[in-house]
């Protein structure tokens, strides 16, 4: 004969494993629950365009030292649908231009846009490296061109676009090189009457 | 009021090794001051020496002494450079009550300096001096509420220390004190402009 109270501690004890199993199961389906939306999220990420493959036309801005004009031109080259890559691959593409032996407004070395940003409603935000900035020539017209060039090439290119904001290496700065006031955001009418005065005369 | 660009711990553009834009930016205002003065206008200097003044400090003294002409100086290395610059202001930048803000100040007296921009663009070209009429984003042109404008001078050929001679600085001088007294000798009708609506009056030079 099995004693009573053998028979009752056997059956509590199976209880409180048959309860712990069945907490588990549920805490496990709760987790791979969790799990699930990240891995769709990763899944829909944006790829990252090919450097090489079919190419856009697009309209840049083009900053001459020599005569000090800017000037409409146009480029192919490969451009993302996703807008805030398409704006960084455009202001690049102006980048590879000035930094490259010969050109027509000289950058250092190292000069590059670290990311722009795409904000509601309306707004971008450029990010500068500081190679960029602190090789920046010091002057009012030849930092001009520079902030007109990348500015009016944005806002040609994205329809919608209302301002503009520089940041140098993700901070406010007062100016470019001294001169040209980066502390305010640009209109976009702004920035195209500066390029009108800019434009060939 | 004639503010020579940059100063004390700002030097601007570094021109060559030993040649800084305060300087130079300096240099030029004080043989403009006299010119002018010579031809019978009053005129203070924002800076007399190497004096370390935010674009703040030189609005807030333009806007205190409410000058006929703000004259901002600025010195370049390109060769031949005579630039006329007036204020790039944003179109969203609104007026708030019976106060002007502070960063679209100028936006009143706008209509002003694109007339003086113009005629004095005018008068240094009859005068033989290629100039260009440009509109920047530069401080302290949108904090000051007179007319105002900026001027970019560089060398007349590639020899930038050119920049330091008394013989260009003197015949810079003359040049702009001559463009500036034939602006202030007209009361003259702004220039049309479109970002802000139309034709204004400059007032009566003092």
């Amino acid at each position: 004969l099995i004693p009573r109270q053998f028979l009752i501690a056997v059956i509590l004890l199976a209880g409180l494993v048959i309860g712990m199993s069945v907490y588990v199961w549920r805490l496990r389906e709760r987790q791979v629950r969790e799990e699930q939306p990240a891995v769709q999220t990763s899944a829909n990420k944006p790829v990252a365009p090919p450097a090489a493959g079919p190419t856009e036309q697009a309209t840049v801005y083009v900053a001459y030292d020599d005569p000090g004009e800017l000037r409409a031109q146009s480029i192919n080259i490969p451009l993302s649908a996703d807008r805030q890559q398409h704006a960084a691959q455009l202001l690049r593409a102006l980048l590879d231009l000035y930094t490259a032996k010969g050109s027509p407004h000289p950058l250092g070395p190292g000069s590059d846009i670290r990311d722009v940003f795409l904000v509601d409603p309306g707004i971008a935000v450029i990010d500068l490296n500081s190679a960029l900035a602190d090789t920046q020539v010091s002057g009012v017209l030849t930092e001009e061109l520079t902030v007109c060039s990348l500015a009016q090439t944005l806002a040609t290119n994205l329809p919608g676009l209302v301002r503009v904001k520089f940041l140098v290496d993700g901070k406010e700065r007062d100016t470019l090189a001294g001169h040209v006031d980066l502390s305010n955001f640009f209109d976009v009418s702004q920035v195209a009457e500066m390029a009108k005065s800019l434009g060939p005369h | 009021m004639i503010d020579p660009a940059h100063g004390g711990i700002e030097s601007g553009a570094v021109l060559n090794p030993t040649i800084l834009e305060k300087d130079v930016t300096l240099a030029v205002a004080e043989h403009l001051r006299q010119d002018l003065t010579s031809r019978g206008i009053v005129t203070a200097l924002v800076r007399e020496g190497d004096a370390n003044l935010s674009t703040d400090d030189r609005a807030a003294a333009a806007n205190l002494e409410r000058p006929s002409l703000y004259l901002s100086l600025h010195a370049s290395s390109e060769v031949g450079a005579l630039r006329i610059f007036s204020a790039s202001l944003p179109d969203t930048v609104n007026g708030g009550g019976p106060f002007a803000q502070w960063e679209s100040a100028q936006t009143q007296s706008l209509a002003g300096s694109r007339a003086a921009e113009q005629q004095i663009a005018a008068a240094l070209q009859t005068s033989g001096f290629a100039v260009r009429q440009l509109t920047a984003p530069l401080r302290p042109l949108n904090n000051v509420m007179v007319p105002a404008i900026a001027i970019e001078f560089g060398p007349p050929s590639a020899n930038v220390v050119q920049l330091d001679s008394p013989e260009f600085q003197r015949s810079l001088s003359i040049a702009l004190a001559n463009s500036i007294a034939a602006w202030l000798s007209h009361p003259q009708t702004a220039a049309p402009n479109p970002s802000v609506g139309g034709a204004a009056t400059t007032g009566a030079p003092h």
